[in-house]
């Protein structure tokens, strides 16, 4: 039960931190002051109109102010469908490399290592650059176009922006796994099952897995920040019309506060998910 | 022997170190002897009729014109050393701050270190490129939509310096909590560390043991953290330089055919890498490959430089038993008495010099 309470305030707390930025966002709209009582003022319109969603509206550029739910859900939806497959097949994916990387011998192991902690730096931007230009190219080469490198309305696009976004992160991911891994093929238990017959793949998943979880569940916020930075990026990027691209034609700051509350709660959600499962299968209490 | 004197004996150290610093040296030379001169090119014809504007890299060496005529290869010169100095002021700002107050969050206030934990917390749900793009939204020319001749009108609202401070004080203020708390923890560690607690028996008072025992651990932690806010700078100069705010602000331009355009005063790396991108869709996607390669290469030097200063950490760390354990008898003394000398334990520190 404390544990719940100790997970129920730190969703208060990122909702209060989240909700204190925006507003200072609110400072800045025109022309930047530095006005304590403005900044007061624009919490509290913030959360009168969490109290009132019928308050969330934005203003067109033409001067028509709409309420923000004629159009939010399906943005939502769409960005939430690119960020969180992209984070599981982030993960999947770094899980998938160093199975393989552990099968190689160890000088080329820590060759890899290198490597991977070299290539986590790299631009998401390069990426995309690469990716979008192959395809363009090959497009032009053969007139086949594999995915549909930029969305539209009534054409969004989903294969591209996923794998895009997912490969840094991977790459994060799998260094920090590998590393965690290297480690855990010191213990003497990793001998032992070896000595007993099991094969590489029991040992891997059955037993280092599950004694790397804990340390990689820790390790995963970093890579979630680098997601959602990314994906604002991506948006524009890949011309998507999700989330981040509507805050940034109406930057209210209520309607800001909001979308990242909610865009927070599904995260917060997996997070407390996999604290509790790691909990029943290792028997420890994750703080994150 | 000394970390750096190590450091300089790294060959990867070397070549990012000496990758950077020509880089700056070259476009700080070019500054100085040649005040920055871009060549232009004018607009071309072909039979009378005019050639549109970004002309490629074979007729006009090394790397081709942009979309304003300019020779592409020296806008990347003179853009080098703001896009440096830029990371550098940024990180350093984020970084030194947060140094002082670390310590003092240490020593002082250890009961606020949850606090600011929980409001570094918070920034992290906030896409950080979003916030900085919010804050710094009103450094952008403005566009405003005009009922009457029915276009948009851009116009410029601040001058280069203010732009400039406002820029570099929005990326930099931002991250000072998280570090404040990294510094504070990393403090933390090393206070739990065997010979603090001898030599605070030995009476050694607070001032002694920071400048003694901390500096020495702290030091090489803050060069790294330096180094990865100057990467995590750039990046997000890039990200930013996408949504056209650029470093210095910008101007409004015309290019060849008198089209308006939105141009980065300074030239720096991520204004430009946002100015070009457009071009990744057209004939010329070579342009917009430039700045990124560019800025990749400057990112992979400074993690060139990282990777060996860990390294050259590690070896220092690093202690070889002088007999090798054998592990059987590890796992058996376990079992016996306390108390009892199982093996010679000889421990000599590593030979780096090799």
């Amino acid at each position: 039960m404390k544990w719940m309470m100790v997970i129920l305030s730190k969703f208060l707390f990122v909702s209060i931190g989240l909700i204190l930025l925006s507003a200072f966002t609110g400072l800045f709209r025109d022309d930047p002051q530095m006005d304590w009582q403005l900044y007061i003022e624009i919490v509290l319109n913030i959360i009168q109109s969490f109290i009132h969603p019928e308050l969330l509206t934005v203003t067109a550029i033409t001067g028509h102010e709409h309420q923000i739910f004629e159009s939010f859900w399906p943005l939502y939806k769409y960005s939430l469908l690119i960020f969180l497959p992209a984070l599981f097949l982030s993960i999947l994916l770094s899980i998938l490399l160093s199975y393989l990387t552990i099968l190689l011998p160890e000088k080329i192991r820590l060759r890899v290592t290198q490597a991977a902690a070299l290539l986590e730096s790299t631009p998401d931007l390069l990426i995309i650059l690469v990716i979008q230009a192959s395809i363009l190219a090959l497009m032009e080469s053969t007139g086949i176009l594999l995915f549909s490198v930029a969305a539209t309305t009534q054409n969004p696009s989903y294969v591209l922006p996923i794998v895009a976004l997912s490969l840094i992160p991977a790459l994060m991911f799998y260094k920090v796994t590998l590393f965690l891994v290297n480690d855990e093929l010191k213990k003497p238990y990793v001998d032992l099952a070896k000595g007993k017959g099991f094969t590489w793949s029991t040992i891997f998943f059955r037993h280092i897995f599950r004694n790397i979880t804990p340390s990689l569940f820790s390790h995963s916020k970093a890579i979630l920040l680098i997601l959602l930075s990314s994906m604002f990026v991506f948006e524009r990027i890949f011309n998507i019309s999700g989330l981040f691209t509507y805050l940034i034609r109406y930057p209210e700051p209520d309607v800001i506060a909001f979308a990242l509350i909610l865009f927070y709660v599904p995260i917060f959600l997996l997070y407390m998910l996999f604290s509790a499962l790691i909990a029943r299968t290792t028997g420890q209490r994750m703080e994150w | 022997m000394s970390l750096v004197k190590r450091l300089f004996r790294k060959k990867l150290f070397v070549v990012g170190f000496m990758f950077i610093s020509l880089l700056f040296l070259t476009s700080m030379g070019y500054y100085l002897f040649f005040d920055d001169y871009i060549p232009k090119v004018p607009l071309q014809f072909e039979n009378g009729r005019p050639l549109h504007a970004p002309y490629s890299g074979a007729d006009f060496p090394p790397l081709g014109t942009d979309n304003f005529g300019r020779n592409v290869a020296f806008v990347l010169l003179v853009g080098a050393k703001y896009t440096i100095l830029a990371g550098v002021a940024i990180a350093f700002l984020r970084v030194v701050p947060a140094i002082a107050i670390g310590i003092a969050l240490h020593y002082f206030a250890p009961f606020l270190q949850r606090i600011l934990k929980n409001i570094a917390d918070a920034v992290n749900y906030f896409p950080i490129t979003l916030f900085a793009y919010l804050l710094l939204l009103w450094i952008e020319p403005s566009t405003t939509w005009n009922p009457s001749t029915g276009s948009f009108e851009t116009e410029e609202r601040i001058g280069i310096w203010p732009a400039l401070l406002a820029y570099i004080s929005v990326l930099s203020f931002v991250f000072i909590p998280a570090n404040s708390v990294l510094i504070a923890n990393e403090i933390k560690t090393v206070y739990r560390k065997e010979f603090i607690a001898s030599s605070m028996t030995l009476g050694a008072g607070k001032w002694r043991i920071l400048t003694k025992h901390i500096k020495p651990y702290l030091t090489p932690q803050i060069f790294l953290m330096g180094m990865r806010e100057f990467i995590q700078t750039l990046i997000l100069m890039a990200h930013l330089g996408v949504f056209l705010v650029f470093i210095g602000g910008s101007v409004v331009t015309k290019d060849l055919f008198d089209f308006k355009q939105i141009i980065s005063v300074s030239n720096e790396w991520g204004g430009i890498l946002g100015m070009w991108w457009s071009f990744l869709y057209t004939t010329y996607p070579w342009l917009a490959a430039y700045p990124l390669i560019l800025l990749t290469l400057l990112i992979v030097a400074v993690k060139f430089m990282m990777l060996s200063i860990e390294n050259v950490l590690a070896e220092e760390d690093q202690v070889v038993p002088e007999k090798e354990i054998n592990l059987h008898e590890v796992n058996l003394a376990d079992s016996r008495p306390a108390f009892q000398l199982l093996y010679p334990t000889k421990i000599k520190e590593v030979k780096n010099d090799s």
